[in-house]
């Protein structure tokens, strides 16, 4: 083997599908917690606060920027157990559950819908970068704004270019420091006013609801829909984290908290923004007005930074989720294509309109996705499948299914799409059946998918055609064992 | 063989052999999340939850 080739095979452990043994993985708790914690301090907790802030008054504002993403996060990293044990990306496993084209087909859509969040991220780079330089005594025209927020997706793309090394670093110094500012904005935010005075702001948009308790159980949609953003991106760091608890433990303290944390941020600057009159789902505007210019530069910096580390992070994970479609496929490449792509997206004006959109998306793919693949390894599997026919290597196909499709996991699927436009419009925030959202979409969809496709296993039949994969293993438990008998007659 | 099939060909057999390490019995895993991480994490949503309801029925 030539020794381009040997490093190439190298680097594919780390920017590639090739499973990570033990002493491969390098984030452990700490290390595992800071860099799943680069998600949450992105600029659209910002825009997810001022948008609840908008719609339903504080301190309940508050309850539903914390709790929800505590529920459903929770239940959510049960699935990063599985990368984590196997040293594989999430994704591979899915091939197992979804089959093969059914995983592709959720791949490109999941995939693709998340850079529209990156884009969004990048666009606040732009306006934070256009503030800090107006701080600074430089003018920025809008026509600017496209081509600093294209600054922030190459920055990213090539600090993501050196792999999960350089990045574990990275976060190591950006995130700590963007919390330090995060709490001190806090101090700082709530030193202008007091929580009597917060408690009375009406919100800006509360009349677009039928009630108060319809708004709030939009709101606490809106953040279960948040939570499933991470779907696509969870199996890329945590197949190299050293143990399961960390894999848990860390992902959920560092997306659940940190993302927490910023989202209360923003509905406490967006709260006071309400009080003084205007709305604005850009963080840079409530920084510029609430603060003195010390503090906006200091806080629009931090943003800027922020931003920067997501772009990063979401560069990394998702080319390494693409290379499930072709693994000799260059992860330099790929991240390139989605830079280019994302670039693509910042300059078409409309990406702020469509916010909602990906929430929904999000929403309505990540949790049936998210609520089969637990019952399918946890209940269905228990823990057991054949990695030779997830990796497609030597000619095993068991999870080729019907034309590369789970059907049991599709219809599963199906129904819980099916149920969640049924109860509710994510796009015209319109409620069709008031009853069932009261568990909320999101939730009806995740407790839908599961159960049907647990049943659908019940079925004697279709038990045999989900577990294509027994006779596989059997033969592979059974070659291992003349293996281990004929070392053991040698010696 | 050009370089990018054997290349390929080099991510199978890596892939393949690493499957077989991590199939064998001297293979240490990594050691596993716990019953009590489980029961620790139920008893938090089940927080989450009640605080939920509460909230709707009696804040809302």
């Amino acid at each position: 083997m030539s020794k381009k080739v040997t490093d190439q095979i190298n680097d594919e452990i780390y920017t590639g599908i090739i499973p990570a043994l033990s002493e491969d993985r390098i984030y452990d708790a700490k290390a595992i917690t800071i860099a799943a914690a680069g998600f949450g301090v992105a600029s659209w907790c910002y825009v997810q606060g001022g948008w609840i802030a908008s719609s339903i008054r504080f301190p309940i504002s508050i309850i539903v920027s914390i709790v929800p993403l505590i529920l459903f996060g929770l239940i959510m990293m049960f699935c990063v157990i599985i990368p984590t044990r196997h040293g594989i990306d999430l994704w591979i496993y899915q091939r197992a559950v979804f089959g093969y084209n059914f995983c592709s087909v959720l791949c490109i859509v999941a995939i693709l819908t998340n850079w529209g969040w990156y884009a969004l991220n990048c666009k606040v780079f732009g306006t934070a970068s256009s503030s800090l330089l107006k701080l600074m005594g430089v003018n920025v025209s809008s026509a600017a704004l496209p081509w600093l927020a294209t600054f922030c997706a190459i920055l990213g793309f090539v600090l993501a270019m050196n792999g999960p090394h350089l990045m574990k670093y990275s976060t190591y110094i950006m995130v700590p420091c963007l919390i330090g500012v995060g709490v001190l904005l806090i101090f700082k935010t709530l030193s202008t006013t007091s929580f009597s005075q917060l408690s009375k702001a009406v919100p800006m948009y509360a009349k677009s609801y039928a009630n108060t308790k319809v708004a709030f159980l939009c709101m606490v949609e809106a953040m279960f829909g948040f939570v499933f953003s991470w779907y696509p991106v969870l199996g890329s760091m945590s197949r190299i984290t050293k143990t399961e608890k960390a894999s848990y433990w860390g992902q959920g303290t560092g997306y659940i908290v940190a993302m927490a944390f910023f989202v209360v941020i923003g509905v406490l600057s967006s709260t006071l923004m309400g009080m003084l009159g205007t709305y604005s789902t850009d963080p840079t505007d409530w920084l510029m007005k609430l603060n003195s210019p010390v503090w906006s530069a200091l806080s629009i910096l931090a943003i800027a930074l922020a931003n920067i580390t997501t772009q990063t992070l979401g560069c990394y994970c998702l080319s390494l989720a693409t290379k499930i479609f072709k693994p000799s496929w260059n992860y330099k490449i790929i991240s390139a294509c989605y830079t280019v792509l994302v670039v693509f997206m910042i300059f078409w004006q409309g990406i702020w309109n469509y916010y909602n959109m990906f929430l929904a998306v999000t929403a309505i793919i990540g949790a049936p996705a998210c609520a089969i693949i637990l019952v399918d390894y946890f209940i269905i599997r228990k823990g057991k499948f054949s990695m030779r026919s997830t990796f497609m290597i030597d000619g095993k196909r068991s999870y080729k299914y019907t034309f590369g499709f789970n059907v049991p996991a599709f219809i599963a699927f199906l129904l819980a799409i099916v149920s969640y436009i049924s109860i509710y419009d994510p796009i015209k925030y319109v409620v069709h059946n008031a009853i069932l959202m009261k568990f909320t979409p999101t939730g009806v969809a995740f407790f839908i998918a599961g159960v049907v496709y647990f049943l659908f296993y019940k079925i004697p039949s279709i038990k045999a055609y989900i577990l294509k994969d027994k006779d596989e293993m059997l033969e592979e438990e059974t070659k291992r064992q003349e293996k281990l008998d004929k070392i053991s007659s040698i010696v | 063989m050009n370089e990018k099939s054997e290349f390929l060909e080099k991510i199978n057999n890596e892939i393949e052999n690493r499957i077989e390490i991590m199939e064998s019995s001297s293979y240490e895993s990594v050691s596993k999340f716990t019953k009590n991480d489980v029961i620790i994490s139920v008893i938090i949503m089940i927080l989450c939850a009640v605080i939920l309801v509460y909230t709707y029925n009696f804040l809302c």
